[in-house]
């Protein structure tokens, strides 16, 4: 349901899935459905995360994972 | 005149609702009749919503022949769906859409078609039904499976006897549990597809289906189990929608929203990504 604050219940229940979300739809999906990046560099969300994450480590983390 | 969306895509109409039908405990079919006919696809969405309260997606389960006399049907499960039921005769709510893709009508030309429903997911078929019953001609048949609950979920009840009687359409129903007074099947609707390879021809069928997230998922996993390609099987699905209209990204499964893509999606497109269930 779409709504007023406080009335939209979360789209993703789990935190997984949230997190799995916002990475993939900036860095996969975006260039995928319009074939551009959902990101273009500027680290506000880095500045204002208040769980300290940090995006470019989990993208350096998974790139590495996945060249091994 | 013919209503199709217009300039402004979040502008809603208000729809005053002509009649209510009560259907089951908990789902009502709300009646509108349109100044302008809402001419929509068979599994295409409007969104309705009450000032204030909110709006989500809804499927209408009338025919799209007759766009003039729409209908929603809507279970009661939330903060708006409990409001939308309060709502009486003459009372209004806003209304806009159609969006969507709807089902694909066009690929079904000398196919077999399984609809497979569940639950209150027997609305937004009996669009298709009604679509597929003005086309039987170029149909090779129709197989319908639909299982609720309990009897006094069984939803569209009256209609099942005439479905069944016209050619080339087969209808089965099942109930979960076993009920006093009912000698029909009992079982989920899984249950009803154990023999669906010699029901269908597994080569030129589609399956379309709609209900509860964990009955699309055992479905699909019947229907493949049994020979489906994913191709063949195309998902009603519903997601927190928010705008409706393929902007906010928030109905997305990979990189395909259910507002524009769908609802009804096909399997194939969408299995490997995340959070499919």
């Amino acid at each position: 349901m779409a709504g007023p604050r406080g009335a939209k219940p979360t789209p993703r229940p789990r935190l997984r899935s949230r997190f799995v979300n916002r990475l993939l739809h900036k860095y996969a999906y975006g260039p995928q459905q319009f074939g551009y990046l959902g990101c273009v560099g500027c680290g506000r969300c880095i500045e204002a995360c208040f769980g300290k994450i940090d995006i470019r480590k989990v993208l350096r983390e998974i790139c590495s994972d996945a060249s091994r | 005149m013919t209503r199709a969306v217009e300039a402004n895509p979040y502008a809603p109409h208000v729809a005053r609702l002509s009649g209510i039908i009560d259907e089951t405990p908990t789902i009502k079919t709300f009646c509108f009749d349109l100044k302008e006919p809402l001419d929509f696809r068979a599994g295409q969405f409007v969104q309705l919503g009450i000032p204030g309260v909110g709006e989500a997606p809804f499927t209408p389960s009338s025919s799209p022949l007759a766009p003039q006399h729409l209908e929603v049907t809507v279970l009661r499960t939330g903060r708006l769906t409990d409001d939308l039921h309060r709502l009486g005769k003459g009372e209004v709510c806003l209304l806009r859409g159609p969006y969507g893709k709807g089902f694909p009508v066009e690929k079904l030309d000398e196919k077999d078609v399984l609809i497979v429903g569940g639950g209150v997911g027997l609305a937004p078929l009996r669009a298709l039904i009604y679509r597929l019953l003005a086309m039987t001609d170029r149909l090779k048949k129709v197989v319908i499976k639909y299982g609720a609950r309990e009897t006094a979920e069984l939803l569209f009840r009256r209609q099942y006897e005439d479905w069944a009687a016209r050619p080339k359409v087969s209808f089965e129903t099942t109930i979960d549990r076993p009920e006093a007074g009912w000698n029909g099947r009992v079982g989920v609707v899984t249950t009803l597809l154990e023999n669906i390879g010699a029901e269908v021809d597994l080569a030129n069928s589609y399956a379309f289906t709609c209900g509860p997230e964990i009955m699309l998922k055992f479905v699909t996993q019947k229907l493949l189990d049994k020979g489906f390609t994913p191709e063949q099987i195309y998902l009603s699905m519903n997601r927190r929608m928010s705008c409706g209209i393929g902007k906010c990204g928030r109905c997305n499964i990979g990189p395909y929203y259910l507002c524009k893509d769908g609802p009804d999606i096909c399997y194939a497109k969408i299995k490997d990504y995340p959070d499919v269930f």
